[in-house]
């Protein structure tokens, strides 16, 4: 690879931040500290892998021990939206291997585009899952341009035009609320409750994630702005990038089984 | 004159790092935003210690508790509740204080006390030393680290001041996602046990990454000081097991506020599906909290008799082999609310990881053969834990054991061995490691005729304490009892005297350290004669640690080859053809 | 180990204290504080008396070891430590394989030793278990549910009377929070668990030598001045019992289950097998009276947590009919027969002033209709507005609920 050690600017000549970046005084070159930083954040993402483990293994036990019941939950999510929200994530997941090796070439304009596009997928996705997907299930309120709206016709001939029109209510849509909270009224299963137990907290926590990825996007971004990034440092950029990549992983998963397994 | 004053006059160019950076605020300003390990290890070691003080006072208003049986008399009136108004017609007052104190005690001593002690203090100082580093890997992630501490600390002390949290430090469900419903306590308490967790992750990253990344030019990996690879084994443990308690918690935190029932057997949950989430951690945990305690006893009876440990290989790899077995015996917490098979592999499992600990204990008594054995406060610490982690370690046995476990499990015979476990071990390693490095850290000596007299009080006031719970346990105790039947009393008696010697013994402690703080002498650079690098550094070490890069020439424990024959011991420091910072480095 | 005593003994030395603390007997005593109650738990018995022998073995081999090195090797001027192996092979080997070959032996026999013990045999007759914050009660094969009661210092607990030398599969099931079933005297316990039953095999021989053997009063009259055989109101005392011998066991809750966790006790009394039958004829409810029935359930379902005389956890039951109550949310209300009714199925819905919501709500299958009706009742004969099943002169306003006003 390409030597990260610091150069010293000839005189008169103006440096990007990025050629004039230091390591820590404890470290004996840049390379040490950029494999470190990599090293580190790998384990990272370790703890994170086994933090979604807990979620998966609930996930699986409760399959194996109300299976009618989770095959009754997959069957009220919608794939469309899931697989939309899968294929806006891998093609933010490219943009953004994209905009690193944008950094690492100096093109740097085109790399905070791929910045922008990759933040840009994670807000569509945030907001399919909260408007199309949490909003309607919890309280049975539609947006108005929902997909769902034109292709449900059996449930959802009943919708009511409400909030001047923004909003559907459809009667008897609404309930699918976690735990103690269900009050879905068609529901088969004794164990509805549980299903939408982990759908939320999985779902939840995965976005969780991915707002946290957007935030560090977002500081990328905005550093890249004021020149930070290069060639010889890219080191918050590439962990970023790992870090995206695992939230697109860890949905990579949860979509299948939410969403397709019956 | 304070000790950092003192310290700062024998230190060469640029003074130590306790020298003051100006006035009053801008030091305080300087050690709440430093990077620098030491000042992060001794901020922890001060949180730490206060929270220790806590949870000490909690465990004696328990065995306090614990004196008299509560009675209810004929004519209906309470007595031997001290937690209670004295005309009280129910138990429920006293006893719900009652069941608040040991759970403010365990909860404290495991999330704030024991897990973080000896890596985030004496680890944050010591391993870069003992790397030759001048850092650990991450400095920023170092200081980020404590202050999610402190903040954890903050969530459990505010659970406190409302007042307390009952549902003891396990949060087994489904008494914790239900009592006390219309208050945040609980919450606050898991939240603080949630935060600690980040904290204990970036502290185990942190450690692992340093010691691949930044060890001294030419220190192999079986260079390294067992203390290193005892961190480095519970770092790791703490990276891979922490997150799974953290999406325990976090679920039991979405139960109690959104009530998802997860673990909710009305709405089909399972609650023993939390028990497997929490010991999944829970008992990695566990070696997270021994496995330091074992390195500083490993170099502390290395340094004190002045010998080469025995079977540096196996101690180093029944580090790890204890940090990997120890994933898979999570469910000897659940002997009775497992099915037969599952226990009896889980016993099968439990018994292997007695083999590394085993092998351990042997090889410290070994390294004693033929050493040079002074009796100094950390050395008779490291006796004091040999004694009393063989005690804990055996009573494993009959826990391990199914048929035996079947009486024992959740009785007083758990509380003692985990007393000895975690207290006879961690506790009695930390003072050991302390006292070895308290003159390093602090650069004063203390007075060791009464250190190791407030030792043998500590000793004598643990087995008082804790013994007479094996007999307790057999006979009949359960744990986190707030009463018993009188045929117990005079075992409890004993324990509560036993509870106040220790009090002495450790109060005793902390005037000797306060002695030292302020007129102790003033410490040469290698007090013990220890060939590790931490002891290269000036005392107190100085802001960067090392004059210059240090050179590994040879291994922490080389005494043979070190020590020129008919040295005396006293006549420290070893000749300086010896030591590690060669010529050739420029010195 | 049992030889060493017998040895011990039969040389006519064995009741001299020195020898004493080398033999099994002597140590048993001091660990167990008395014999087991069954041939499986003096199995455990035994595996734990060996064990403690191994440890001590151990124990006492690695300190007399240290305390040699110790002292051998101490400091001396001008002496450094001697040149010797940092390690070697065949040593570590042998401290590593030796141990483990006992650790195998230790595993299987305290496997063998557990599956004996909890493996049920196929001769057992079942019971029902139930436990609850914070009192335990069980179903008996019959229907009928323990009523009996004792005292431990002055509180009451429930009694089991079962048969000796009769295996009992209890069939464990807890109605809200996790509790565990500890008989210390079998070396057994087992988790209770909400949602799910566990089962847990019980096998009381005849009194074992060192047991103490009691006598149920052979009549009323020595029954009567006696906490120890508080029966249910009105049936103080249990004619199919007199003069029967048994032997008491303690029973207690070992899984933290919250304010009352160290109240949560019992006692199991063994009787000799032929008086079972009688036993469990007198107590079936079938042919009772609705206050008969109510005082039953108020005594083994009840009393742990509301006292009829005084406040305890919940509120005093004496005078709680018909008059009007102030409840946390400053409303008001007469406890008539449906407020009363609604407050055993849904407690958390009125909590009265002073107290918390602690107690468990009472589903149809958990108490039957028949058993409210019984309950309200009972409610009405301890009452002063408790109509025409009212007490003759009305009791005066109980002490607890007159200090919390």
């Amino acid at each position: 690879m390409t030597t990260m050690n610091p150069q010293k600017p000839l005189a008169g000549e103006s440096l990007p931040k990025w050629r004039l970046y230091r390591p820590g005084h404890h470290w004996r070159s840049a390379d040490d500290e950029f494999e470190a930083s990599k090293f580190g954040f790998w384990l990272f993402l370790a703890t994170e892998v086994l933090l979604f483990a807990g979620i998966f293994c609930g996930y699986a036990i409760f399959r194996a021990m109300y299976p009618e019941a989770w095959a009754e939950g997959s069957r009220l999510l919608d794939w469309k939206i899931g697989g939309a929200n899968t294929v806006v994530l891998l093609i933010s997941s490219w943009t953004m291997a994209m905009s690193i090796y944008c950094f690492q070439v100096d093109k740097q304009k085109l790399a905070r585009q791929l910045l922008l596009i990759t933040f840009l997928g994670g807000l569509f996705f945030l907001f399919a899952k909260l408007g199309f997907e949490y909003m309607p299930k919890w309280t049975g309120y539609f947006l108005s341009f929902d997909p769902a709206l034109s292709h449900h016709h059996g449930e959802i001939d009943a919708a009511q035009a409400k909030f001047g029109g923004l909003l559907q209510f459809v009667e008897g849509y609404g309930g699918k609320r976690p735990g103690k909270w269900f009050d879905y009224p068609f529901a088969q299963s004794p164990h509805m409750p549980l299903w939408w137990g982990i759908y939320y907290c999985g779902t939840a926590i995965h976005a969780l994630h991915v707002i946290i990825g957007m935030t560090l996007i977002a500081r990328a971004w905005y550093r890249a702005g004021k020149g930070c990034y290069g060639p010889t440092h890219y080191t918050f950029v590439e962990c970023t990038g790992l870090y995206w990549h695992l939230v697109d992983l860890v949905w990579i998963f949860l979509f299948p089984l939410l969403y397709l397994i019956h | 004159m304070s000790a950092a004053h003192a310290a700062a006059h024998g230190a060469h160019h640029g003074g130590s790092y306790l020298t003051p950076k100006g006035g009053f605020i801008t030091t305080v300003w300087d050690w709440m935003t430093t990077v620098d390990h030491k000042k992060i290890g001794v901020m922890y070691l001060f949180a730490i210690l206060f929270m220790f003080f806590l949870g000490g006072v909690a465990a004696l208003v328990v065995r306090t508790e614990l004196w008299t049986p509560t009675r209810t008399t004929e004519a209906g009136t309470i007595t031997g509740q001290l937690l209670a108004p004295a005309d009280a017609k129910s138990v429920a007052t006293g006893n719900d204080w009652y069941n608040r104190f040991f759970t403010l005690h365990g909860a404290i001593m495991v999330f704030m006390v024991i897990v973080p002690s000896i890596p985030a203090s004496l680890g944050n100082f010591f391993l870069p030393l003992m790397l030759g580093a001048k850092d650990v890997a991450f400095p920023r992630l170092n200081l980020l680290s404590w202050y999610i501490y402190v903040i954890g600390s903050m969530f459990a002390v505010g659970s406190i001041i409302g007042n307390g949290v009952d549902t003891g430090w396990t949060f087994y469900t489904p008494y914790s996602t239900t009592t006390d419903p219309n208050h945040w306590r609980v919450v606050f308490m898991v939240t603080a046990a949630f935060v600690l967790g980040f904290s204990s992750i970036l502290t185990g990253l942190n450690f692992v990454v340093t010691v691949h990344k930044l060890r001294a030019p030419g220190m192999g990996w079986f260079d390294m000081p067992l203390f290193v690879w005892a961190v480095y084994s519970s770092g790791v443990i703490q990276v891979l097991a922490t997150p799974v308690i953290g999406i325990t918690l976090l679920l039991l935190i979405f139960e109690r506020l959104f009530n998802v029932g997860i673990f909710d057997p009305a709405l089909g949950g399972d609650p023993v599906l939390y028990q497997h989430f929490f010991w999944f951690y829970s008992h990695p945990v566990v070696y997270v909290m021994i496995l330091p305690g074992m390195g500083i006893i490993s170099d502390v009876l290395a340094v004190h008799s002045q010998k080469k440990i025995f079977g540096y290989r196996a101690i180093a790899y029944s580090s790890l082999g204890i940090a990997g077995v120890s994933f898979i015996v999570w469910g000897h917490h659940m002997f009775t609310s497992m099915s037969e098979v599952a226990s009896a592999v889980f016993s099968g499992l439990t018994f292997l990881v007695a083999i590394p600990t085993a092998v351990k204990v042997f090889n410290w008594i070994a390294t004693l053969y033929k050493g040079s054995i002074s009796f100094t406060t950390p050395m008779v610490y490291a006796l004091i834990f040999l004694f009393l982690f063989s005690i804990g370690g055996l009573t494993g046995l009959p826990l391990g054991t199914l048929s035996t476990d079947l009486h024992l499990h959740d009785s007083y015979f758990v509380v003692a061995h985990f007393h000895y476990v975690m207290m006879g071990g961690t506790i009695m390693a930390i003072m050991a490691g302390l006292h070895h490095w308290w003159p390093k850290m602090f650069g004063r000596m203390y007075n060791q005729f009464w250190a190791t007299t407030a030792a043998i009080i500590v000793f004598i006031g643990f087995n008082v304490t804790f013994f007479t719970q094996f007999f307790l346990g057999v006979r009949g105790m359960p744990r986190r009892y707030a009463s018993f039947i009188p045929e117990f009393q005079d075992y409890h008696r004993i324990s509560t005297i036993g509870s106040y010697i220790l009090l002495v013994g450790f109060l005793l402690h902390l005037l000797v350290f306060l002695h030292s703080l302020v007129v102790g002498r003033k410490a040469s650079q290698n007090p013990w004669g220890g060939l590790t690098m931490e002891w290269e550094a000036s005392t107190p070490p100085s802001e960067h640690n090392f004059e210059h890069e240090p050179l590994c020439k040879h291994g922490p424990y080389d005494y043979d080859t070190t020590v020129p024959p008919g040295w005396d011991p006293k006549d420290y420091p070893i000749p300086a053809e010896n030591l590690r910072v060669a010529a050739a480095v420029g010195h | 180990m049992h030889v060493t005593s017998n040895i011990l003994n039969m040389s006519g030395l064995g009741d001299s204290l020195l020898l004493n603390v080398f033999g099994n007997r002597f140590w048993h005593e001091q660990w167990f504080g008395g014999p087991a109650a069954s041939a499986s738990a003096q199995e455990a018995d035994d595996m734990y008396m060996w064990l403690w022998w191994f440890c001590v073995a151990w124990f006492v081999f690695l300190m007399v070891l240290m305390a040699y090195f110790v002292v051998a090797y101490r400091r001396r001027p001008r002496v450094i430590a001697q040149r010797s192996a940092a390690h070697n092979v065949p040593l570590e080997l042998a401290w590593t394989i030796i141990p483990t070959l006992f650790l195998a032996y230790i595993f299987f026999r305290g496997f063998h030793s557990y599956m004996d013990r909890v493996v049920s045999p196929g001769n057992a007759v079942e019971m029902n278990l139930t436990g609850w914050k914070w009192s335990w009660k069980i179903e008996y094969p019959n229907g009928a549910e323990s009523t009996a009661q004792t005292v431990i210092g002055a509180r009451p607990v429930p009694v089991f009377y079962v048969p000796a030398e009769q295996p009992i599969k209890l069939r464990m099931n807890s109605m809200d929070v996790m509790h565990a079933f500890w008989v210390p005297d079998l070396r057994l316990k087992q988790d209770v668990i909400p949602n799910r039953y566990t089962t847990m095999t019980i096998n009381f021989d005849k009194p074992r030598e060192g047991e103490t053997v009691h006598t149920y009063p052979a009549t009323q009259e020595l029954a009567d001045n006696d906490p120890k055989y508080r029966e249910f109101a009105g049936n103080l005392y249990n004619k199919a019992l007199a003069g029967v011998e048994y032997t008491e066991h303690h029973v207690f809750c070992a899984e933290y289950c919250g304010t009352e966790h160290s109240e949560m006790a019992a006692i199991i009394r063994v009787i000799p097998p032929q008086y079972f039958p009688e036993y469990l004829e007198s107590i079936g409810i079938g042919s009772k009276t609705p206050l008969e029935i109510g005082q039953i359930v108020w005594k083994s379902k009840c009393a742990s947590c509301h006292n009829i005389d005084g406040a305890n956890t919940g509120p005093e039951w004496r005078n709680l009919y018909g008059n009007e109550h102030e409840y946390t949310d400053g409303s008001k209300f007469v406890a008539d027969d449906n407020f009363i009714r609604e407050s055993i199925r849904e407690p958390g819905k009125h909590i009265r002033k002073g107290y918390t919501n602690q107690m468990t709500p009472w589903s149809e299958n958990l108490l039957p209709e028949k058993h409210v009706l019984g309950v309200i009742e009972y409610m009405k004969s301890i009452s002063n507005k408790g109509g025409a099943a009212a007490p003759e002169s009305a009791p005066a306003p109980a002490t607890g609920e007159a200090e919390k006003k």
